[in-house]
C-alpha cells in the first residue's frame, strides 16, 4: 500500500460517524445502524489533505487541516416528519493524528420504514457549546477536554465549529508558505445540511451505509460567493469571511453515487 | 500397644505432618491484598484515563518510585529515570540535551513529568500512545539507559540491592515474584500518574483561594486572546495567541498536538513527528509541551535551545522562521505579535503564576533511595 493509498484510507477511516438508532419500532433495547462516510474533494476532484490544488485566481493552495463538529444528524421520512437525534461528533481529515476521534454518542431516532433525505448541522448547538464544563464528559466525548484538543475556544469558553487552515502561494511558482485559518465559531455560524436521497428503508437492526462528499473548493469558492484566501488570514468567529464560508459549506455536501 | 495409643499417635503425628507441611513452603505468603488506590481529581481537571490491565495500588506506586529511580535500569548503573528528570525542574533537564550512560548526549531535551495522567501521546514526536509504552523506551535507548530490559529484570530478580527485596516487592504489587518488563513499567506508569500538579497560584486563585496581580491577570488575558491586529487578521485582539497549542480547558496547557512553531527554516537535523507517521506536512512538528511549571523548566523547545522565558516569549512575538510546515497559528512570520514590552513582561508573570512548588517538594516523588 502506497503512502497516499494508506493516507486516503486513515482519512476514510476517520471520517466515519456512527448513529445508533435505539428506541425502535420493536424492543427499545435494539438498534439500527447508520453511517456517513464522507470524503473530501476540490471542486470535483478527490482530495487528500496535504494535496496541492489551485483557487479560482490559478494560485497553488494546500489544505492542512479540516476538522468540523457535526451535530444532529436527522433522518426525514416520507411523510415529511424529521426524526431527529442529538448526535455529535467531531470530523478529522489531518491524517495521523494524535487526537482522540469522538465517536458519535448513543442517538435516539424513532424508527420508521421509509426516508428520503439526511440533515444535520455542522457545529455545536448553542446548548452545549457553552455554559458545560468540558471536564465534565469522559474523555471519549468529542467535547471533552482530550476529544476537544485543538477545538476550543477559551477566551469564550465554547468550541469551533470548523478549522480548515493551509497555505497559499501568493506568486506563480512561489513557496506555499502564505498561511490561511478559518476557526469559525459562535452561534450565528450553526449550519444546517440538507442532503436528499432517494427513499430508503431503514429499520431496527439494520446497519446504512452513505457516501457523502465534501467539496472544500466550494466551500471557497461557492453559492455564497468566492473567497480570498490570501485575504483570509486569520478569521475567526462571526466574520465575513467566515460566514460566507459556513454559507458555502452548507451546499458543499454532496450525496456521492 | 493398645488402640487407643496408636490413634494418638497417628493423630499427633498427622498433626505435626501438617504443620510441617504447611510451614515447609519457605516461599513467598499466598496471600496477595493489595491495597487500592484512587487519584484524587483535583478541581477543573478532567477525568484521568486509568487503564483496565494497570490499576493502581499503593504497592505498585511504592515500587514504581523505587523502580524510577532504580540505576540498575540503566547499563553501568550510573543513571535512573530521575537523573534526567530531576524534581527541582519540574522533573525535566536543566540541560539542552540529556546525557545516557558514558555521558553520550541525546538529541533532545528531556521532558517535564507533570500530570502525564492526562497526556495522550509522549515524547516530542508522541512515538508513545500509552505512558506504559514511554516508559519502555529510554531503558534500551541507545543514547539513554541502553541495557536491554532482561538484564534489567534479571538484576532485579537476582542482584543484591541491599536491603530491598525487588521479588518481594513485585509481589506485594502485582501479586506475582516473577519480575517481568512489563511489571516494572506498569509500576513505574502508575507512580508517574500520581505526578500531579495542581496547587500553583493560577490553581490557587481559579479555586478562589487568592488574587492575581494585575500584572498577571493582564498576562492571564493576552494568553486568552488573538494576535494580531483586526484591521490586518479579521478577529485579531493584539493577543499573544497562546491559548490555541496551549489550551486552558482542563487546565493542562497543552493540546498534546503536533506543531512546527517556526523555530527552523528545515528539518535535518531533528525531523520530528516525520519520524513516526511518515507524513511529509509532518517534518519539523513536535508535541506542545504543557505549560505547568514552565518557569522552572528551563531550557526550553525540543532542544533546549531557548534558555529563559523572555526568550522563549521574544521568539513568538517575532514570528519566528517561516518554513514549508510552519503552523498557520505563527502566522505572524512577517510581523510578529508586536506586543509591546509591559505586555511581555505581564505575560511572563501570568507564565509564572504556573510555577507549583508543592509539587516539586513533595516528598513522595523523592528519591528513595
Amino acid at each position: 500500500m502506497d503512502m497516499k493509498t494508506f493516507r486516503n484510507s486513515v482519512i476514510g477511516t476517520f471520517i466515519v460517524f456512527t448513529v445508533l438508532l435505539t428506541s425502535g419500532c420493536r424492543e427499545n433495547n435494539e438498534s439500527g445502524l447508520l453511517n456517513l462516510n464522507t470524503t473530501l474533494s476540490w471542486h470535483g476532484v478527490e482530495l487528500s489533505i496535504g494535496d496541492t490544488v489551485y483557487d479560482s485566481m490559478n494560485r497553488t493552495v494546500r489544505p492542512e487541516k479540516f476538522n468540523c463538529y457535526v451535530s444532529n444528524l436527522s433522518l426525514r421520512s416520507e411523510d415529511g416528519e424529521w426524526i431527529n437525534s442529538s448526535s455529535i461528533s467531531r470530523q478529522d481529515f489531518f491524517p495521523f493524528s494524535a487526537s482522540a476521534n469522538g465517536a458519535f454518542s448513543s442517538q435516539t431516532l424513532r424508527c420508521a420504514d421509509t426516508f428520503n433525505a439526511i440533515k444535520f448541522n455542522v457545529g455545536v448547538p448553542s446548548e452545549l457549546n457553552q455554559g458545560i464544563d468540558p471536564t465534565s464528559y469522559p474523555n471519549s466525548h468529542p467535547l471533552s477536554v482530550l476529544g476537544s484538543a485543538g477545538m476550543r475556544w477559551d477566551m469564550h469558553n465554547s468550541y469551533f465549529f470548523v478549522k480548515f487552515e493551509g497555505k497559499l502561494a501568493e506568486e506563480d511558482g512561489g513557496s506555499i508558505e502564505t498561511p490561511f485559518i478559518f476557526h469559525c465559531a459562535t452561534d450565528p455560524l450553526y449550519r444546517t445540511v440538507v442532503i436528499e436521497t432517494n427513499a430508503f428503508s431503514f429499520h431496527t437492526n439494520d446497519v446504512l451505509g452513505f457516501q457523502l462528499d465534501l467539496d472544500l473548493g466550494l466551500a471557497l469558492e461557492g453559492s455564497a460567493g468566492d473567497i480570498d484566501l490570501s485575504q483570509v488570514g486569520h478569521s475567526m468567529g462571526a466574520v465575513p469571511n467566515a460566514i460566507m464560508f459556513m454559507d458555502n459549506l452548507t451546499t458543499s455536501w454532496t450525496l456521492k453515487e | 500397644m493398645n488402640s487407643n495409643r496408636l490413634s494418638r499417635i497417628t493423630v499427633s503425628g498427622f498433626m505435626i505432618f501438617i504443620a510441617v507441611a504447611s510451614g515447609c513452603d519457605c516461599g513467598k505468603n499466598p496471600t496477595w491484598e493489595p491495597t487500592s488506590y484512587t487519584i484524587d481529581i483535583p478541581a477543573f481537571f478532567p477525568p484521568m484515563d486509568i487503564p483496565a490491565d494497570n490499576s493502581m495500588t499503593e504497592e505498585g506506586i511504592k515500587l514504581g518510585r523505587l523502580l524510577f529511580w532504580e540505576k540498575a535500569l540503566s547499563l553501568d548503573h550510573s543513571i535512573s529515570c530521575g537523573s534526567c528528570h530531576a524534581p527541582t525542574s519540574s522533573f525535566s533537564d536543566p540541560n539542552p540535551l540529556s546525557s545516557g550512560v558514558n555521558g553520550t548526549l541525546g538529541s533532545r531535551n528531556a521532558s517535564v513529568i507533570v500530570n502525564l495522567g492526562w497526556s495522550s501521546s509522549f515524547f516530542w514526536d508522541g512515538r508513545a500512545m500509552t505512558l506504559e509504552d514511554q516508559i519502555r523506551d529510554p531503558v534500551e535507548h541507545p543514547l539513554e539507559m541502553n541495557v536491554a530490559w532482561e538484564v534489567v529484570v534479571d538484576r532485579l530478580m537476582n542482584d543484591d540491592f541491599s536491603e530491598l527485596d525487588y521479588p518481594q516487592l513485585f509481589f506485594d504489587a502485582f501479586g506475582t515474584d516473577l519480575i517481568t518488563e512489563d511489571l516494572a513499567v506498569k509500576a513505574i506508569a502508575q507512580f508517574i500518574r500520581t505526578m500531579i500538579s495542581a496547587n500553583s497560584k493560577f490553581d490557587q486563585w481559579r479555586r478562589g483561594e487568592t488574587d492575581l496581580s494585575d500584572l498577571e491577570y493582564l498576562g492571564y488575558q493576552l494568553f486568552l486572546k488573538e494576535g494580531g491586529d483586526p484591521e490586518v487578521n479579521p478577529g485579531g485582539e493584539f493577543g499573544a495567541d497562546c491559548f490555541h497549542c496551549h489550551g486552558e480547558a482542563g487546565l493542562q496547557f497543552s493540546d498534546y498536538l503536533f506543531h512546527n512553531n517556526g523555530l527552523d527554516p528545515s528539518f535535518e537535523s531533528d525531523p520530528g513527528r516525520v519520524n513516526v507517521t511518515g507524513y511529509v506536512l509532518d517534518s519539523g512538528l513536535f508535541k506542545t509541551p504543557t505549560l505547568r511549571n514552565v518557569a522552572l523548566s528551563a531550557p526550553y523547545m525540543h532542544d533546549g535551545r531557548f534558555n529563559t522565558l523572555e526568550e522563549v516569549v521574544e521568539h513568538y512575538n517575532s514570528g519566528g522562521v517561516s518554513s514549508s510546515t510552519i503552523d498557520p497559528f505563527m502566522k505572524y512570520t512577517t510581523g510578529g505579535l508586536e506586543l509591546a514590552p509591559q505586555q511581555k513582561e505581564a505575560l511572563i508573570a501570568f507564565l509564572n503564576t504556573l510555577t507549583d512548588t508543592t509539587f516539586i517538594q513533595n516528598p513522595d516523588f523523592r528519591n528513595p533511595h
